[in-house]
């Protein structure tokens, strides 16, 4: 029968709407409002799911988000990892997978592990398993751990997206406290951010208190006005997850199961707390039989769902508040077969109840009897006595109730524990943070209002603001004191009558007690040995009853046990919500302005340091990559070539001081460079390291334009940045960075003179009027363009650099015109080879960080009788030291077809096991018909002609000490 | 993620910043009169407080200016922020 | 040390586990050791039971300052690698990772030390440059780094479906490591403090060390604690990202800063990846543990700190990173995060070694220290005990920083 214990009236269901999915296969009917756990509990499903660790048969534990119990799997389209089967709302065709079983929850192979339960307590792994080895068991334990399966994500509808929200009041929690503290700093003016995890704030009607017609007129006048504020936005849905520095709070917004998300990232002014309490369970012999459930829990069914699934009820408790169930379930016409309470005085608190209730006050339970579904209870005196037992197939247990500390935590907030309410409450605030309400220890309702008004009218006052008064009738409820004898277990603790402390986690007081005897002795200990707390709810509902039983153990007081520390989120998020603090694209590619051309002809492209995009090489039809890169290099040095030099870093300094700065940065002299001319120089880290290498040129009085590395290009912006703003600022220098400014066409080989000097220009291309290191300005072809004479390929080369969106029409003329002579566009791969020919030096080659310039042979860069500059007198004290220097050298072989692989180490002759070296670049050389090599050695300049070993995965292969320069060592074609 | 009141544009995320480092005192002017421990010292030992520290933050994608920023170790909340060069 | 096996659990379960012994005796703090080392987390703990084991030094304690294990041995990814640049590093991580492979045993507990292989997904040509010459390099001590093709990467990993050839930053190549490997923390943690509890090492937990004392030579007199001064002639500091705070308390000026390194771990899902997943050019690692969490690491905060906590702006960017090469993980969610607090050398290299105090040793500079932990606590121990470093850590020494000699292992700094 469908909704067997679905009452007839009641509830915010619709009854008209049936809605059917299925639960392991088999369907189920709820209707419109249920969520899976009430759909489930109104056809009389009470084993809902397996536990993780012994595969007990488990039930529906509470209505919310701190469910312990059951947890499920969403299959399909909007499949879910594993959640708690209290927040899914219910779909048609929904389809819902138990976990932690199989086939399913009520014959489930697993149970075997509660055979050998005895053999494994808390901590058993650590114990065990290593002999003969931990590999031959790991998977086995792997594949029964693990909760769910991944969900599909491909086929998922959800699309998440983040926001970002400044205000000056932030609301967190939607219950009666929040509201009013809402309402009140609306009325402010200010931006307001008002977050609960509801569909709407206090939108839970049927609770209690709202049965109160003045009551509710209220707060719906409340709702209203504060509705109508313009400087308030209310986030429904909507769960407050994470606490950083400076107020910063995150936010998780969600329609549903596989509906949009968005993650709020909300900075406040001031956060006012309001995440209410959460009731915990209480620690007695087979407490997580189904059937047994959370008394807040089973109201929220009665009163919301309109459920109550069972026929036999008992109730049992520490404290008054489950009153409120017992009278609920009465008016429901539902038994009660009694309630058991461990309080002496319990049974004053129950004179008014209707009917013929057995009260047993000052009792305990000792056990709970059943497997998959709840049979009775035997409960004796607390003090002692006969006991008696009890049949039942739903027992409501409440062992009191905690504030919500989660956030509060991660807020650094400190707590302390409250003897009256026997629990943990919020003490000292670090951040800008006022707790009100029930989270600050206020349980009853017009208690929680006053308390939100005093300390928001507070809070206004000391920020500078003001705010009408809020007017607060009187409310006709009765409202008793909160009594608690907080009562943290009872029965027998041994090892084979489980008392599950958290449920979700399988941690039972034997683990607790074991931890303890084996000198797990503070909770943060008793917590890593147990996995108490570790699960997917941490511990919502079972913490606060570690510690006692802790305190009660060890006899040291609950302040001195302390609470587990509760971690961010405060539930879990799915990370595709939190995955795009920019946006959608991870490191957005720079591409320069001839990337289609590029594309067009053959480029093959790709990251070439500081995001940019760039050709390697181009391919020709059945070239391989080699073929390519030897016909570029032999265009380069025999005829014509072309490539896009527009990522390389640009920086212009200009002002009165911009020589005596660059003196500093620079390892060369700067205030001889002539005028329209340029020089290459290093920069050294302060540490005395090359940071870049580069060439600097004058363009006019107290004005210089650097062109740099591509790759180092932000390492070196903040280098000369941090140096002028917190070293120089005295000096007048400003800085620029014109890097995406000026794109660049390299004109480069022997017969690059002639072909440009066919263009119209103004500029004296001759070798007489613009030499080596030179750089000019003026028109080319129409296009204004600043040309540089300077060569990174070891031949004739102009730089012709142009504003960007000049650069294509430039680039079309250059291959246009220079198809007469044969002109070649080459990658950076050619580049390469040209420049370890030359043995020219390139950043993550030759220089590894702890290089400095006379390493590499550059001794001429540092100017001679420069007294200071960055770097220098590290370097010197570094050179003080007795290693050995790594000095740059060239490596060849006896045979031209072998290759010395980049990256390979070079070893001492006498132990294989000493490096002295590495190859830092390794070409062939096709103008030399070899492979040639540029390596690093221990003192390798004075080693020339000597022989080294090269150690290769497959041994050592001899090679030959050189010169790091194999063509044209004269410069003679480069100065051409 | 931090918001840095820059003094020139007002608070900003922490988006549009570079961490560039501890403060540190303005670089000698003559480096060589220095003896080699203090420069050592100078050079490698920067102020490691468990509490309020000094750094310099980059307004990069922002005005572009250089910040000194005042930032408990133990909380990261800032305490004051000012010019890098503000003497 | 009462034994554990099967054969013990066994036995333990017909008296319902009433009767196991405590893994480590409790004592009354003295006033005098042989030697104090300060911090009971993994590098201190291990050094003690070196001390105790290979030099025999009887009179020792840990003095911890809050429990046992729970500063970085608690807070780390436990990936345990020898992949370095440097043969001043690899030898010594080489050694690290063979004395965790048979630790289980030496310590009779198991600290379920899964050998799985890690594996580099390199995306940049840099960075292919940077871990083949690595691989050249390691090779010739005898550790493993074994290039990958992609389709081969594609059929370990099954879930990675991100780094195709349209991709931002398409998979070029990939690298294994086949001793790479995960293991439990805590256990680590325990095993140590149980044997050297054994040993007869005194630990004392919630033994807060507020201040070092000095004689008037200047050598080493012990320490100031919330109980009390205990004196000791060896004083070894290992108490990670927080080195600095005690060395102050002397004078002792040491080259390092201290940053928070957080991680974060998903829900527990069933087995899915069996590799630890490495990948640099996106700055994001990852491994499943045993109980199917996956354990998530990025990269430090910006700006020295002391919180143990997350900087929102760099989880979101880990997590980002990580669904471009897993966009399966979209769905899965976030369980718990936090923080620890690490201290870093100008070199990114880690500091064994006596210090101008005569007496006062330090342990410092770990940058993934959890890896180090059997090599560090060996290798202190000897100099502790003998007063010279260790053959494998003669490197790590702090004269190094005298004329700038740098280690500097690639892939570890943080530069500003």
């Amino acid at each position: 029968m469908p909704n067997k214990y679905r009452l007839a009236t009641g509830g915010t269901i619709d009854r008209k709407v049936p809605i059917k999915f299925t639960f392991n296969g088999k369907t189920i009917e709820g209707c419109l409002g249920d969520t899976v756990a009430s759909a489930l509990l109104s056809n009389g499903i009470n084993t809902t799911g397996r536990s993780f660790k012994y595969h007990r048969p488990r039930g529906i534990v509470s209505a919310g988000l701190e469910e312990a119990g059951t947890f499920i799997e969403v299959m399909g389209r909007k499949g879910t990892s594993a959640v708690p089967a209290t927040i899914v709302p219910i779909e048609e065709g929904l389809r819902i997978k138990s976990i932690n079983c199989w086939p399913n929850p009520n014959i489930d192979f697993g149970q075997v592990l509660q055979m050998i339960s005895p053999l494994i307590p808390s901590g058993f792994y650590y114990k065990t398993f290593f002999k003969p080895q931990w590999k031959i068991f790991e998977p086995f334990i792997r594949k029964i751990a693990g909760l769910a399966d991944i969900p599909e994500s491909e086929i998922s509808p959800t699309t998440y997206d983040s926001r970002d929200a400044h205000c000056e009041f932030l609301v967190i929690g939607g219950g009666i406290a929040g509201l009013v503290a809402a309402l009140m700093t609306a009325r402010t003016g200010k931006r307001v951010v008002f977050v609960d995890n509801h569909m709407e704030p206090f939108g839970n009607w049927s609770l209690p208190v709202n049965e109160n017609a003045s009551i509710r007129q209220w707060v719906r006048t409340l709702k209203d006005e504060l509705n109508g504020y313009s400087n308030v936005r209310i986030l429904t849905k909507t769960m407050a997850w994470g606490y950083r520095e400076q107020n910063l709070v995150l936010a998780h917004e969600t329609n549903g199961i596989g509906q949009s998300e968005l993650v709020w990232r909300i900075r406040s002014s001031n956060v006012i707390m309001s995440t209410g309490c959460t009731e915990r369970g209480l620690v007695f012999p087979h407490n997580d039989r189904p059937g047994i459930m959370l008394a807040s829990g089973l109201l929220n069914y009665c009163n919301n769902y309109a459920v109550i699934p069972g026929d036999r009820v008992i109730l049992y408790t520490n404290n008054n508040s489950i009153k409120v169930l017992a009278k609920t379930i009465l008016e429901k016409g539902k038994e009660i077969v009694a309630i058991v309470d461990t309080r002496e005085e319990g049974l004053s608190d129950y004179s008014n109840l209707p009917g013929n209730i057995n009260i047993y006050s000052g009792h305990q339970v000792n056990k709970a009897s059943g497997w998959n579904r709840l049979r009775g209870v035997i409960a004796s005196p607390v003090m002692g006595g006969k006991s008696v037992t009890l049949r039942c197939d739903l027992l409501a247990v409440s062992g009191g109730w905690n504030p919500n500390l989660q956030l509060w935590f991660q807020s650094g907030g400190s707590f302390s524990y409250d003897n009256e309410l026997a629990t943990f409450v919020p003490a000292n605030s670090v951040q800008d943070v006022i707790t009100v309400g029930s989270l600050a220890g206020k349980f009853g309702f017009v208690e929680k209002i006053n308390d939100a008004v005093q300390k928001i009218s507070d809070l206004i006052t000391t920020v500078g603001l003001s705010t009408e008064l809020l007017q607060i009738p009187e409310f006709d409820i009765p409202e008793d004191e909160y009594s608690i004898n907080p009562y943290w277990e009872s029965g027998s603790g041994d090892a084979g009558s489980k008392s599950f402390v958290d449920l979700l986690n399988d941690v039972t007081l034997a683990d607790i007690k074991l931890a303890l005897r084996e000198g797990y002795d503070d909770i943060e200990l008793v917590k890593r040995y147990t996995t108490l707390g570790m699960g997917l709810d941490q511990g919502k509902t079972g913490n606060v009853n570690a510690s006692g039983i802790i305190s009660n153990i060890t006899g040291k007081t609950l302040d001195e046990v302390g609470l587990i520390k509760y971690r961010s989120p405060v539930s879990p998020v799915s990370f595709g919500v939190l995955g795009k603090p920019e946006g959608d694209i991870v490191k957005p590619y720079k591409t320069t302005p001839i990337t289609k051309w590029n594309r067009e002809n053959g480029a093959v492209l790709y990251e070439a340091g500081a995001n940019w995009r760039r050709p390697g090489y181009y391919l020709l039809r059945n070239e391989s990559m080699m073929d390519a890169i030897n016909r570029e290099t032999l265009a380069v040095r025999t005829g014509l070539a072309i490539y896009d030099g527009s990522p390389l870093a640009t920086f212009e300094v200009k002002g009165k001081d911009a020589a005596r700065f660059l003196e500093l940065m620079f390892t060369i002299p700067i205030q001889d460079i002539h005028m329209g001319m340029g020089r290459y120089g290093l920069m050294l880290t302060e540490e005395g390291f090359i940071l870049d290498d580069g060439v600097c040129f004058t363009m006019a009085e107290n004005w210089y334009q650097l062109s740099l590395s591509t790759g180092n290009v932000d390492l070196v912006h903040q280098h000369l940045e941090k140096h002028l703003k917190c070293d120089f600022a005295h000096m007048d220098v400003s800085l620029t960075n014109l890097t995406l400014q000026w794109m660049n066409a390299t004109v480069c080989g022997p017969e690059a003179r002639t072909f440009l000097q066919e263009f119209d220009t103004d500029i004296d291309l001759s070798s007489e009027a613009f030499p080596f290191m030179a750089i000019r300005d003026g028109e080319f072809n129409g296009i204004p363009a600043r040309i540089a004479r300077v060569s990174f390929t070891g031949e004739l080369s102009f730089e012709i650099n142009v504003r960007p969106r000049d650069l294509e029409q430039l680039w079309g003329i250059l291959v246009k015109r220079g198809n007469n002579y044969g002109i070649t566009p080459i990658g950076s791969e050619t580049n390469h080879v040209l420049r370890v020919e030359k043995g020219f030096i390139s950043l993550g080659h030759e220089v590894d960080g702890k290089i400095d310039p006379i390493d590499l042979g550059l001794g001429w860069v540092i100017g001679k009788g420069k007294k200071d500059f960055i770097g220098k007198r590290a370097m010197e004290l570094n050179r003080t030291s007795k290693l050995p220097r790594k000095e740059l050298v060239g490596l060849v072989s006896r045979y031209p077809n072998i290759q010395f692989a980049e990256g390979t180490p070079l070893v001492a002759s006498e132990d294989h096991l000493f490096v002295e070296g590495h190859v830092t670049a390794s070409v062939w050389s096709e103008i030399n018909q070899q492979y040639v090599a540029l390596a690093l050695l221990d003192d390798g300049r004075s080693r020339m002609g000597e022989k080294v070993n090269v150690r290769n995965l497959n041994g050592i292969e001899p090679a030959e000490v050189a010169k790091p320069c194999f063509y044209d060592p004269e410069g003679t074609k480069l100065r051409s | 993620m931090l918001i840095i009141d820059c003094p020139f544009c007002g608070p900003r995320d922490e988006r549009e910043f570079e961490y560039c480092g501890p403060y540190r005192e303005r670089r000698p002017d003559n480096m060589d009169n220095l003896s080699e421990s203090d420069f050592i010292d100078y050079l490698l030992v920067p102020e490691n407080p468990e509490g309020v520290g000094q750094e310099f933050w980059w307004h990069k994608r922002g005005c572009g200016e250089w910040l000194l920023v005042v930032r408990d170790t133990r909380t990261h909340q800032i305490l004051s922020t000012v010019e890098a060069d503000a003497e | 040390m009462e034994k554990y096996s099967l054969y013990s659990l066994v036995r333990n379960s017909f008296t319902q586990h009433r009767d196991w012994s405590p893994a480590w005796i409790t004592h009354d703090l003295k006033k005098n050791y042989d030697v104090i080392i300060i911090g009971g987390g993994g590098h201190g703990l291990a050094t003690a039971y070196y001390l105790a084991k290979i030099h025999g030094v009887a009179n020792i304690t840990v003095l911890e300052r809050g429990w046992l294990g729970g500063g970085n041995v608690a807070r780390n990814t436990v990936t345990i690698r020898s992949n370095y640049l440097r043969q001043e590093s690899i030898p010594f991580f080489i050694k690290s990772v063979e004395m965790y492979e048979g630790l289980s045993k030496e310590l009779n507990f198991n600290l379920m030390h899964s050998r799985r292989s890690m594996i580099d997904i390199i995306q940049t040509y840099p960075k292919l440059r940077e871990i083949k010459r690595k691989m050249y390099v390691m090779d010739i001590f005898g550790a493993t780094y074994k290039p990958i093709s992609v389709s081969e990467i594609r059929r370990r990993i099954p879930t990675l479906a991100g780094g195709g050839n349209d991709s931002r930053l398409p998979i070029i190549a990939g690298m294994v490591h086949p001793e790479g490997a995960v293991n439990r923390h805590d256990a680590v943690a325990w095993g140590y403090a149980r044997a050297a509890s054994s040993l007869g090492v005194e630990i004392h937990q919630n033994t807060k060390v507020n201040s070092l004392l000095r004689n008037d030579d200047g050598t080493i007199r012990g320490v100031s604690t919330v109980k009390g001064d205990v004196l000791a002639d060896r004083v070894a500091v290992a108490v990670s990202g927080h080195t600095t705070q005690l060395t102050d308390t002397v004078g002792l000026r040491l080259p390092l800063r201290s940053f928070n390194l957080s991680a974060f771990v998903s829900e527990p899902v069933k087995p899915m990846i069996d590799v630890v997943v490495n990948c640099p050019d996106l700055g994001v690692y990852l491994s499943q543990t045993a109980k199917g969490e996956l354990v998530i690491g990025g990269a430090p905060d910006p700006g020295q700190s002391f919180r143990r906590g997350t900087n929102q702006l760099v989880f979101e960017r880990t997590v980002g990173a990580m669904l471009e090469l897993f966009p399966s993980f979209k769905k899965l969610k976030l369980l718990r995060q936090w923080g620890g607090t690490v201290d870093i050398a100008p070199d990114a290299s880690p500091i064994i070694s006596e210090t101008e105090i005569p007496g006062l040793y330090i342990t410092a500079g770990w940058w993934g220290g959890y890896k180090a932990i059997p090599a560090g606590g060996l290798t202190f121990a000897n100099l502790i005990a003998t007063n010279t470093p260790h053959q494998l850590t003669k490197s790590f020494t702090l004269d190094r920083f005298e004329t700038l000699d740098y280690i500097l292992e690639p892939g570890t700094t943080t530069r500003v």
